[in-house]
């Protein structure tokens, strides 16, 4: 399966980086190309959540207001798989941004699945978070 | 390696299987979910407590270690927002609730997850590739964004 995943994340990692390169600069459009509009399309963010593209779209909206400028954005993969017509990645997202007119820099580890329509790859699903502080409660409320 | 191995010949009984064996994980029993990984050496999993981890041995220790902190638990409901399967993988999207003593505390606390699994069919049936899991930490309840 390593020649069917290394032809997915060669046509999707780069589109995948710029869109969200364009987000962080406060440039949903991007992103929201690569989504599917299909159900189930849904969003584990790192602060919101959503199910179904009407709910997630005014999100990705939200999220781009947050941010007005990036120095930097890297995606890490950690881990991918492709079959057929569905597949997934597992990595870091590395920020160095703009928050509300902050800098920010930050790390998500983030899991993100994608199907293939109509021959193109979109993203039909993202779980971010912040990677867990050691010395953090354990299971915050 | 786990002690012991389960096989699934479909994607829906791994998905069941894995919750069901959650509700020994809750009670500090780590060997029945961890059976479910694959032993493959892209395997991965991001809990609440850690960095993601690579690799079957990595992934135990990080199960063993979650779950050396939980006593007494039971899983209250697990809220799957969405599912689907393809003939070699297939993933599942659900909100789990569960309550537990955690790390030597005599209360009962509740525990709530967004998890995100990822199952691959393998040579000897379907396996968890990919587990992440982190707690619902916002003020709003997951299930009002979820099902807005």
């Amino acid at each position: 399966m390593a020649t069917e995943t290394e032809a997915f994340l060669a046509e999707v990692s780069e589109r995948q980086r710029a869109a969200e390169r364009a987000i962080h600069r406060g440039d949903s459009e991007p992103r929201m190309a690569l989504w599917s509009r299909q159900d189930p399309v849904t969003l584990f963010g790192a602060h919101l959540s959503a199910s179904g593209w009407e709910a997630v779209e005014p999100v990705f909206r939200q999220v781009a207001s947050w941010f007005t400028d990036t120095v930097e954005y890297e995606f890490e993969v950690i881990a991918a798989g492709a079959s057929g017509d569905l597949a997934y990645t597992v990595g870091y997202e590395r920020n160095r941004v703009t928050v509300e007119g902050d800098p920010r820099t930050y790390t998500l580890r983030v899991t993100h699945v994608y199907r293939r329509e109509g021959g193109e790859w979109r993203i039909v699903h993202r779980h971010g978070d912040f990677p867990p502080d050691p010395n953090a409660p354990l299971f915050p409320r | 390696m786990p002690d012991s191995v389960v096989t699934y010949a479909d994607f829906d009984s791994a998905v069941e299987g894995f919750r069901q064996a959650l509700r020994l994980f809750v009670i500090g029993d780590h060997e029945a979910a961890m059976a479910h990984f694959s032993p493959r050496d892209d395997v991965t999993l991001a809990n609440p407590l850690g960095p993601p981890r690579r690799g079957l041995a990595a992934v135990i220790e990080a199960g063993a270690q979650a779950a050396a902190q939980l006593r007494d638990g039971s899983i209250r409901d697990i809220e799957e927002v969405s599912r689907v399967r393809t003939p070699d993988l297939g993933y599942v999207v659900q909100i789990e609730r569960a309550q537990a003593r955690l790390g030597g505390s005599s209360d009962i606390s509740p525990i709530a997850l967004r998890v995100t699994m990822i199952f691959r069919r393998e040579d000897d049936g379907w396996k968890v590739v990919h587990r992440h899991a982190d707690p619902i930490t916002t003020p709003r309840p997951i299930s009002t964004a979820v099902e807005a």
